[in-house]
């Protein structure tokens, strides 16, 4: 261990400029990574790419070192701000939760955003080892132009850095030492622990349980977890996604609620993984036991379903951006049934990115109709099929209609698709409706260049409910999304975050444990939109966007699933969408 | 005997590391760098050599990878703009530089794809190295008259990670106009999207 160390140090002395192995030193690429602030909002490394400059200060609660360096850089982040500059804080300290750093933030009366890097990866890789200590990264290259203190002895290192960068000339001074209070780190240790991680035993079965439903022959993921070469081969672009949260793909906010459908890794699973790969993906020995993985997989995971609808073919073509499919198909059906579980049969599996199936088409705001007439089920790629809690269910009624929203992705060779709906009958009509509150606003204009519009819609339930499941909807300019349970004792809940919302992945979150909302509980939902240039999907930011079906135009959407709590002596009408 | 040996033996690796240290930062590849020449085989087990291409007025190779939907959506892009250069003389390539990718994968990939372009393979990574490749879909711009190299970036900026929009910067074509008309590249480095490739003897940061 100790051998290896000096080892390291040996070679960053012979031939890079400073510093060991294993920290960033000016001139060293800062990889992308994405972390919530102290508010659950989402921040991006390289989302940054418009800026001049990014300066990131380690920060901890409780250390003087660190709330004067945030008092520096807030004195300059006025002036810097306007000429491009962006000034972040980063948490790496195991003991600072979101809530107590809110709490220090507010006490401080700073202004700077404090980034939560709980699993401690990012301040890993950036090298902090002392809260107090600033990096200046040039968004151009992404590399490190600045590394130390604040300022020291009436020397202004970050102000002279960045005029430098400013003025498009080299950084004076690009190396510091930054005093200040030590950041635990138990893992910055263990290198040589990491490198024992087991792939046979702890990776491979990992990557098997989160990853290979969709990264499988036939899966919509672009390559297979088909053996340890390929794994080693997209090692750091495995890194690179799960530092950056596009993989797993699951977008929830880990601080609010838990879901019975929760796709991402577990915070301990994440740090193994990363570690595993950033000690150079080891094979060790035993099986490979991705090279095992089952290659039948049920055509129907719930067996034989009652009734298979049939959506039309669609021809996927190799490249380009196709609009969402809208159709509608008849229900064969001279009776009316009760649904319990829904699934889908994609034809094109890696094609198919998602469908919404509703019964009559989907709700629009002011739709009277019964909502039972609404939302059925939404495929997205990996999903469970959707089983409707025993004691409710979906009515079909015979000469109803179903409709589909369904949205295909390119992936360089044109295709086919015809996928299958298969519907599970209940033997009897049960005790609840499973019903739909639509949430939605219309009348948006989300202004043109423009990185966060935020607007909202709130649904009043009259009656006592238990919710099940919560669905935010937008388009390309989607950037974040929240539900907000008001109660009428006025206190509010969070209950979920999305801060980073993903148009790609059309995802319910599903609550583990339903919740109950009094009587007069109101729901607020808010989408946030990023019609800016730097909202890579983004096909016109100069453009004011509206409400449309469409994904160049945009929606605020929310859709929760839930049922009356007292049994429905006439389930018939339900409550009206939200205005 | 044996410590000297082992002295030796780390004074070597030191060395190795050394040589992959410089590749990563001072010694890379950059616009207006030389470009060495190599032979490597294609998919099919034909051998080409770089600087038998000393005719021709630009050469524009792109990384590539199996399994990456970037590049896979690229493709399809930098025919059509071979198309268009089919008159002046342009070679394109394209160039694999993982250690995962055997040639019959390729091979594969590159039929279920239609790619309809000749694949190096880059197995031991020298060029990737070299060039100091770090996703797929980067695009190397070369003047075969000089071997210099003239534009690293993406062919355009019309794609990201699962996203896609009209395009705004022409990088490659822009660069080409401007070789074709003995100009200045005017905008020769642009950092790229596409799938990290792993290169385990380059040093890393973390």
């Amino acid at each position: 261990m100790t051998d290896l160390r000096h080892f390291g140090l040996g070679v960053a002395a012979l031939c890079c400029v400073s510093g060991s192995v294993f920290a960033l030193s000016p001139g060293d690429v800062v990889d992308d990574f994405r972390l919530n602030d102290e508010n659950g909002q989402s921040h991006e490394l390289y989302y940054l790419s418009d800026m001049k400059a990014v300066v990131l200060l380690a920060a901890g609660n409780g250390c003087a070192a660190s709330r004067a360096a945030a008092k520096a850089l807030d004195a300059l982040r006025a002036h810097y701000q306007a000429q491009g500059v962006e000034f972040l804080a980063i948490d790496s300290n195991l003991k600072d939760t979101p809530e107590s750093i809110a709490k220090e933030v507010k006490a401080d009366g700073a202004n700077l955003p404090v980034l939560t890097d709980e699993l401690q990866l990012i301040g890993e890789s950036l090298g902090f080892a002392r809260n107090g200590e600033v990096l200046i990264v040039n968004p151009q290259d992404w590399k490190v132009i600045y590394r130390g203190a604040a300022e020291k002895g009436g020397n202004h290192y970050v102000a002279a850095a960045l005029d430098a960068t400013l003025a498009g000339a080299p950084v004076k001074v690009s190396h510091t030492d930054a005093a200040g209070c030590d950041i635990v780190m138990p893992e910055r240790d263990r290198r040589s622990a990491h490198a024992k991680i087991s792939y046979e035993k702890t990776i491979a079965p990992m990557l098997s349980t989160h990853c290979v439903a969709c990264h499988r022959e036939g899966g919509i993921a672009p390559w297979q977890m088909s053996n340890y070469d390929l794994v080693r081969g997209f090692s750091p672009m495995i890194r690179e996604v799960v530092r950056t949260k596009r993989m797993p793909p699951w977008h929830a906010d880990p601080h609010y609620g838990v879901f019975s459908n929760d796709r991402s890794l577990t915070a301990e699973e994440t740090k193994t993984l990363v570690h595993w790969i950033e000690a150079g993906s080891p094979r060790g020995g035993g099986a490979d036991p991705l090279t095992e993985v089952k290659k039948d997989w049920p055509v129907w995971a719930l067996g034989t379903p009652d009734l298979v609808v049939n959506l039309p073919k669609f021809d996927v073509p190799a490249t380009g951006v196709i609009p969402y499919q809208m159709w509608t198909v008849d229900n064969p059906l001279d009776h009316d049934v009760w649904v319990r579980a829904v699934d889908f049969l994609p034809g094109a599996r890696s094609n198919l990115h998602h469908i919404i199936a509703t019964i009559g088409g989907e709700m629009a705001p002011g739709d009277k109709r019964d909502n039972t007439d609404g939302s059925l089920a939404d495929y997205v790629p990996g999903s469970e099929p959707l089983q409707i809690p025993p004691e409710s269910g979906i009515l079909l009624k015979k000469g109803a209609k179903f409709g589909f929203q369904a949205h295909y992705t390119v992936n360089g060779k044109p295709v086919s698709d015809v996928t299958q709906m298969g519907l599970y009958f209940m033997d009897k009509p049960p005790q609840y409706r499973y019903r739909a509150a639509i949430m939605a606003n219309p009348r948006i204009k989300i202004p043109a260049n423009t990185k966060a519009y935020t607007n909202d819609a709130v649904y009043k339930f009259d009656r006592e409910v238990l919710v099940y499941s919560l669905h935010p909807h937008a388009h390309f300019r989607g950037a974040a999304a929240e539900f907000v349970a008001q109660y009428p004792d006025g206190h509010e809940e969070v209950l979920l975050n999305v801060p980073r919302y993903e148009f790609n992945w059309q995802t319910t979150y599903v609550l583990k444990a339903p919740i109950v909302l009094p009587a007069g509980t109101a729901v607020k939902y808010s989408m946030t939109y990023d019609n800016s240039t730097q909202n890579k999907a983004n096909p016109d930011p100069n453009r004011e966007v509206p409400w449309g079906q469409q994904t160049w135009d945009e929606m605020l959407f929310g859709v929760i699933r839930f049922r009356y709590l007292a049994l429905d002596a006439n389930p018939t009408r339900t409550a009206q969408t939200s205005p | 005997m044996i410590r000297r040996m082992m002295i030796r033996a780390r004074y070597m690796q030191v060395l190795v590391l050394c040589a992959a240290c410089g590749a990563a930062s001072a010694g890379v590849l950059a616009p207006g760098g030389h470009v060495a020449d190599f032979t490597l085989k294609d998919q099919t087990g034909a051998a080409h050599q770089l600087y038998a291409l000393s005719g021709k007025r630009a050469v524009v190779i792109m990384t590539q990878s199996n399994g990456c939907p970037i590049v896979r959506l690229a493709v399809p892009a930098l025919r059509e703009i071979r198309e268009r250069y089919r008159s002046q003389d342009v070679e394109f390539l394209l160039l694999n530089p993982t250690l995962q990718d055997t040639g019959d994968a390729v091979q594969h990939e590159a039929e279920e794809f239609g790619f309809g372009m000749t694949i190096l393979l880059d197995r031991t990574q020298q060029v990737g190295e070299a060039w100091g490749v770090n996703r797929t879909a980067e695009v190397f711009v070369i003047d075969p008259k000089t071997w210099t190299l003239l534009y690293h970036g993406p062919i355009d900026d019309r794609l990201n990670y699962e996203s896609q929009r009209p395009v705004h910067h022409p990088y490659l074509t822009d660069a080409l106009d401007a070789v074709l008309a003995n100009k200045p590249v005017a905008v020769a480095t642009v950092v790229s999207p596409g799938c990290l490739i792993n290169f385990p003897h380059r040093k890393r940061s973390y």
